[in-house]
């Protein structure tokens, strides 16, 4: 995950708490000592308590898919140890206003999650051709909305048939070539876990 | 009526007390000048780059405030270290494998990419990117 440490124009250090809670991480800001939660990027003890910091959209993707997409990237002066991630433990979470929603990525593999969280129509997708990578997309397009599903390893929409890429979200071919869909913010959790942080989510099933 | 030698052992008092006063005020403020000074306290903060846990900085934890069901102190402060100072290489000379799990960020056409296989060693890496402070966490 990556957010900012921008605090109400406060720039915050961050350690690491050494704690864990819901199975995830938590820090420590050197101002103030406070402990944060990383899912939700939130104080959840000390001065701070309740202080959130605002997500930066990422992608957890592959060296060859990002290095495509972004051919001037530096790279972090570090070792691609091998990750020993499985992704299907996990949930993917979309919080949007008010309302948190879940989806556990085993139910993704097959099925595209067309939602509507806090008032906005938005698809979950895991790519199918690149099984670590899962990206957020809006599905209004001007005054449209589209509902996704995959054809294969394609991505369509049935309203248009338009071809997406279903990682960079981009129009491949048909009438929105070209176009590009919104990237919207979202972090994992382990699916059991997910409610440790929304006690009032809710679990996505297709 | 005090004898002679009562008289000289007064007078040596009343002369001997202020003259050990003043040379003992004289020593403290020579050493004074000659000691370096008193240390200055350790920064609150670590220096960037640098292993320092202030353990001066509040622990909620430590302090017994109430913490939410579920939460477990394992280790100590930055018992994994956070990269305070990351340092960044040009894609080809990263040389990493095509296949390798990356997190990836774009601000304002700037990206920078960290492998996972890393950042589940280090887990945090405290960064800027295009003048926005970031804190890239796995």
């Amino acid at each position: 995950m990556v957010h900012s440490r921008n605090l109400d124009g406060e720039e915050l250090v961050f350690g690491n708490q050494g704690a864990l809670w819901g199975r995830a991480m938590t820090w420590w800001d050197h101002g103030t000592g406070s402990v944060w939660s990383q899912p939700i990027g939130e104080a959840i003890a000390g001065p701070l308590q309740g202080a959130r910091l605002d997500l930066v959209p990422s992608r957890l993707t592959t060296w060859d898919e990002w290095l495509q997409s972004h051919p001037e990237t530096v790279a972090l002066e570090a070792p691609d140890r091998p990750s020993g991630f499985d992704l299907d433990s996990m949930s993917i979470v979309v919080e949007l206003g008010e309302e948190s929603i879940a989806f556990p990525v085993r139910s993704l593999r097959s099925a595209v999650a067309n939602e509507v969280v806090g008032g906005a129509p938005i698809a979950v997708v895991v790519a199918p051709d690149l099984p670590d990578t899962w990206t957020v997309f809006s599905r209004t397009v001007d005054d449209r909305v589209l509902t996704f599903e995959f054809s294969g390893s394609d991505l369509v929409d049935r309203e248009t048939g338009t071809v997406w890429d279903p990682v960079r979200g981009i129009g491949v071919s048909g009438e929105l070539q070209g176009v590009g869909l919104d990237v919207l913010p979202g972090f994992t959790s382990f699916v059991e876990d997910y409610w440790t942080f929304y006690r009032n989510g809710r679990l996505w099933a297709p | 009526m005090p004898d002679n030698a009562s008289r000289v052992e007064s007078i040596a008092r009343a002369f001997l007390a202020p003259a050990l006063l003043i040379t003992f005020l004289f020593i403290v403020a020579w050493a004074a000048w000659r000691s370096p000074g008193t240390p200055p306290r350790p920064e609150a903060t670590a220096e960037l780059g640098e292993l320092a846990v202030p353990s001066e900085v509040y622990d909620p934890v430590r302090a017994g405030e109430k913490l939410p069901d579920g939460f477990r102190q394992v280790l100590a402060r930055d018992g994994i270290l956070p990269v305070y100072d990351p340092r960044f290489v040009s894609a080809e000379t990263a040389g990493w494998t095509p296949d390798a799990l990356v997190i990836g960020v774009e601000i304002d056409g700037e990206a920078k990419a960290y492998p996972v296989g890393f950042l589940n060693r280090r887990e945090m890496v405290i960064d800027r990117l295009a003048g926005i402070p970031i804190l890239v966490t796995w």
